[in-house]
């Protein structure tokens, strides 16, 4: 297997990192090591949480909340952030009322636009896409500082959303500018010059935001695509669903063009862990159970696996109990994982 | 204060003309576990002739009870026990095809233009068309009327409440463009006649109809609380406590009702005093109990049934049988 490490060397220029799967895999824990190990190697790295109950906070030991960029304590070129998605979701829904409602007036469509924006904004995946859209300014503003950005955040479906909605975008917007420009022609005609119409064009307050919505999509594509660039990993537990989830994901993503960068296998249990708890009847079935599921981990995304993270005892709080999740995830010797598939 | 939930028997006792169950939740809080339990008592302790539905990708039906149902239609598993495991990617590969077929036929075009067709198969990766593909499939099933009683175990996406929010706009969207378009079809028809040509079918507006028809029958069944019960499966964890606290706000905003809550994957507290338990199930323990306490302080009332941690993954219909007992009589109860 090609070990994290080794793919990580090979991508010197990786500067968007994301860390996708299934809830309660362990996300969060695979993008905090994957920054922390990033700043050890003294990269400027940020690391932010896009989720709708953010853990950064107790993972780190730290207050990290408040959505603003905060220094973590303790490792230095290290940054955090726990996106706070509620002024996103209010402006968000606005934004889509305005949009909504400038869509029906455009294609004369006389109908009532609130019910539209509800239906938008009850979507279980709105959320989600505010906080995409909110990881989209992070990329090309505030990440403009650092060497690495790491998200924290369920970004599949969404990215490929963004892919697929940017190609309709362009040819919407160039039917507005066409349309915008018609309606202009009266005023246009009395002023007779050319860059005068598209100046005049752009200050259309809907079109302006079209265009700039466009212009950021464009950008976002090109860097997610960008193999050199941007990695996908997924965190998988030694479970079905988990590895059904991931092993869609990355269907999904490839057929994008979206790069994987492989796949965390986390919480497996050693052998050394279950000889310890013979009389933990619990356990001793999981262990059974997780030779399967490794195997099909084996053989469904064989190539893929990067590294194998073990089980801990409790739940990760704090920097050591982070530092140790790192070492095991950038620790090469995998045999006592390998040995158990 | 002691939570002490009555099972989903005693639901169930009270509520005779059930013939619709809904597991809604996200995925792995073991759903699938719970409409099967619930779909093994119907079909061999009351002998009604019963369905059970998945469309978790991955079949974790065929993964419960051992056989392969993945895309096969309606197999007979057991004595009045049929399984119906839906492929909800090929019925959206099939929708998507369907949708390009209609573009071209409605628009009289050679192609679907690229950028359109671009989007259309990006959609794929859009939860709701796993929703809406899910409906059509549901719907499709309890109209044809062939089992007293329908166990649904709701994709995990969403809260399978949607289609109700769903079908209101539509009908209101319907009912604006048969406005705007009656008008253009009578011009229409008018100058047919002139023409001397017969009048044609509107298919956009059929086509509009029709979906709208097929929502409003199968939301009408589903909000009647008398017929439909809806079940949230949640697990002793911040995160699904979360969920389920929003699931229920969007149900009271839609002015539906949540039958009942089940806490799965509950470990037995004694294991606390067991000596060879390990730290790492100690650790779970103590943080379920935890949650729990939250839970019974949060839902109350509302929750039907507590069900263990079993020591191996249920499987097989012995496993479910025992899952069965426990879903439907529980034996936890909760100190808070």
């Amino acid at each position: 297997m090609q070990h994290i490490t080794d793919f990580l060397r090979a991508h010197p220029d990786l500067r968007y990192i994301f860390t996708g799967g299934k809830g309660g895999v362990g996300k969060t824990i695979g993008a905090a090591a994957l920054a922390y190990q990033f700043a050890q190697e003294g990269k400027r790295t940020l690391l932010a949480s896009l989720n709708p109950v953010h853990s950064l906070t107790s993972v780190f030991g730290q207050d990290l909340s408040g959505g603003q960029i905060k220094q973590v304590q303790g490792v230095p070129n290290l940054y955090a952030v726990e996106v706070d998605a509620s002024d996103v979701v209010a402006r968000y829904r606005e934004n889509i009322a305005v949009r909504v409602r400038e869509f029906l007036k455009y294609a004369d469509i006389p109908v009532d636009s609130k019910p539209f924006v509800d239906i938008a904004v009850t979507n279980p995946a709105f959320e989600e896409s505010a906080m995409f859209d909110k990881m989209v300014d992070i990329m090309l503003q505030e990440g403009q500082q650092y060497d690495k950005l790491v998200f924290d955040t369920a970004a599949v479906a969404n990215a490929i959303r963004l892919i697929g909605l940017s190609k309709i975008y362009g040819l919407w917007l160039q039917r507005m500018i066409e349309s915008r420009k018609e309606a202009l022609s009266l005023r246009v005609q009395l002023s007779f010059r050319k860059e005068k119409i598209m100046e005049e064009v752009k200050k259309d307050p809907m079109l302006a935001d079209l265009i700039g919505m466009n212009e950021r999509f464009e950008r976002v594509k090109k860097v997610l695509i960008d193999p050199e660039k941007t990695a996908f990993f997924f965190v998988t537990l030694p479970l079905m669903l988990p590895i059904s989830v991931v092993t869609r994901f990355i269907k999904q993503v490839t057929a994008y063009d979206i790069p994987v960068g492989g796949v965390v296998v986390n919480g497996v249990i050693s052998r050394e862990e279950a000889d310890r708890a013979r009389d933990d009847e619990y356990l001793q079935n999981k262990f059974r159970e997780q030779a399967n599921y490794l195997r099909i981990i084996q053989e469904q995304l064989g190539d893929l696996v990067r590294c194998y993270v073990p089980l801990y005892k409790s739940e990760i709080h704090g920097l050591d109990a982070l530092r140790q999740a790192a070492r095991d995830m950038f620790d090469p010797d995998q045999e006592w994982a390998l040995a158990l598939v | 204060m002691r939570l002490e939930p009555k099972g989903l028997k005693q639901y169930f006792d009270q509520h005779p003309e059930a013939e619709i169950v809904i597991f809604a939740g996200k995925g792995g809080l073991g759903k699938t576990t719970s409409s099967s339990s619930l779909a093994w008592y119907m079909s061999q302790v009351k002998k009604r002739k019963t369905l059970l539905f998945s469309t978790d990708p991955q079949a974790s039906l065929s993964d419960i009870w051992e056989q392969d149902f993945y895309g096969k239609g309606e197999v007979e598993i057991l004595p009045n026990l049929f399984v119906v495991e839906i492929d909800a990617d090929r019925r959206v590969a099939d929708y998507q095809a369907s949708v390009k077929k209609k573009i071209k036929e409605m628009y009289g075009l050679d192609a679907v233009p690229k950028e359109i067709e671009e989007y259309i198969d990006s959609t794929s990766a859009e939860p709701a068309m796993y929703e809406s593909a899910t409906y059509d499939a549901m719907a499709e099933l309890v109209a044809a009327h062939k089992y007293d009683i329908y166990i649904f175990d709701m994709p995990p996406f969403g809260h399978g409440v949607r289609m109700v929010a769903m079908a209101d706009i539509l009908s209101k969207w319907v009912e604006k463009i048969t406005e705007a378009r009656s008008k253009v079809a009578e011009y229409d028809a008018i100058a047919a006649t002139l023409k001397g040509e017969k009048g044609h079918e509107d298919a956009v507006m059929n086509e509009l109809i029709d979906i709208r028809n097929k929502i409003k029958s199968f939301t009408d069944l589903i909000t009647d609380k008398k017929r439909t019960a809806f079940f949230m499966v949640l697990i002793p964890e911040k995160m699904a406590i979360l969920d389920t606290e929003r699931a229920l706000q969007m149900f009271g905003s839609l002015g539906m009702e949540m039958s009942g809550l089940v806490v799965n994957q509950v470990y037995p507290a004694d294991l606390l005093d067991k000596p060879g338990t390990s730290e790492y199930l100690r650790n779970r323990v103590e943080m379920q109990q935890e949650h729990l306490r939250e839970i019974a302080r949060k839902f109350g009332d509302r929750v039907k049934s507590i069900v263990p941690m079993f020591t191996r993954e249920p499987k097989g219909a012995e496993m479910i049988s025992t899952a069965s007992e426990h879903l439907m009589t529980p034996q936890i109860a909760i100190e808070y």
